[in-house]
């Protein structure tokens, strides 16, 4: 049994709280099939198996919540690790530490959309000390939007959820990448201006 | 002023580089994106179902015969029963099952203890489903 199977038996058999737990697990960092998990509970919610709006309440406290505890980790840690590593004195890094606080609203919100790009993202917002009411904002807003659209596309198609996992993921892989492109772009062009 | 500079130009370089990669990626995945979402229009399995606000609210109705294809190991009796809208004791009585953990017990644990093999058992809960829902079926049990 694969690790999508296993979870989706644990759904059917704890409801809600095995979608918290495994949706926390995820948005920590745990590289779990967060979005093929989705299309499956609104396939449930569909068939009456499961409450669409409190499956996404669980969803979107669920997400925030592991957000948090990466934020609230390296807010904490980070600078002792960076210190640790050496990271404080490379040029490279103090660069990008200065871009990333300065996209950081944008940065948080994109990256929602964006998979696993989202852990790493809380890591470095923390890590980056962006300001806890802009990634809580920033966090909850999206993370209301995105598995509103994922539980809403398991919903629309059903029984039939299967023949869209592969093409949610790749989608998420697209947004992760433009993301990561988005933000190059931006970080570039004021490195430009500041040499011109 | 010279350092500060250079390590400027050195950044956006890297930057510049970090750009150009990740541009080649995102055009690899679209074009594998692309390719994808052709395959699935080709083998018409689109399945786009009329969304309704109503839905959302009340539930769907159950599933009908033609659809027990979809029953898989890690189902549970009580999900498969819900999707079917089956008597909470067709598959047990039908099935002969004694475990106790039914109806919240997944297919593939019940054909792991009972030491069946897994596809053969998923054929047999088909058929009890299907025995259910053709009315015509001399194995049905009456409907309520």
């Amino acid at each position: 049994m694969n690790i999508l199977s296993l979870l989706l038996s644990y759904v059917l058999l704890y409801k809600y709280v095995a979608i918290g737990f495994a949706l926390y697990l995820s948005a920590i960092i745990v590289p779990l099939p967060a979005n093929a998990m989705m299309l499956a509970m609104g396939a449930f919610a569909s068939q009456g198996y499961l409450d669409f709006w409190f499956t996404l309440m669980v969803a979107v406290v669920a997400f925030t919540l592991g957000d948090l505890t990466d934020y609230g980790l390296t807010r904490r840690y980070g600078e002792r690790v960076t210190r640790l590593l050496r990271l404080d004195k490379a040029k490279f890094y103090q660069h990008l530490q200065k871009e990333l606080r300065t996209d950081a609203a944008i940065t948080v919100f994109l990256t929602r959309f964006a998979g696993s790009l989202s852990s790493i993202t809380n890591f470095l917002a923390g890590l980056v000390g962006v300001p806890f009411q802009t990634f809580f904002a920033m966090d909850l807003i999206a993370n209301i939007i995105e598995p509103l659209g994922a539980l809403g596309l398991g919903f629309v198609v059903g029984d039939y959820w299967g023949d869209y996992s592969n093409q949610l993921e790749l989608l998420t892989s697209i947004i992760a990448v433009s993301v990561i492109l988005f933000i190059l772009a931006r970080i570039y062009q004021r490195a430009a201006r500041r040499t011109e | 002023m010279t350092t500060s500079n250079s390590s400027e130009n050195d950044f956006r370089k890297r930057i510049g580089y970090a750009l150009i990669v990740a541009a080649v990626l995102l055009l690899v995945l679209m074009v594998f994106f692309f390719w994808q979402v052709r395959s699935l229009r080709h083998n018409q399995s689109l399945h786009m179902r009329e969304f309704r606000l109503s839905h959302l609210l009340e539930g769907r109705t159950p599933l009908p015969v033609s659809e027990t294809g979809i029953i898989r190991a890690w189902m549970t009796f009580e999900y498969v029963n819900r999707i079917f809208a089956l008597p909470p004791e067709h598959l047990r009585t039908t099935l002969a099952i004694t475990d106790a953990r039914y109806p919240r017990l997944t297919l593939a644990d019940y054909a792991k203890e009972e030491k069946v093999d897994q596809a053969v058992f998923l054929t047999k809960v088909a058929d009890a489903v299907r025995s259910y829902l053709t009315p015509t079926s001399s194995t049905s049990t009456p409907r309520p």
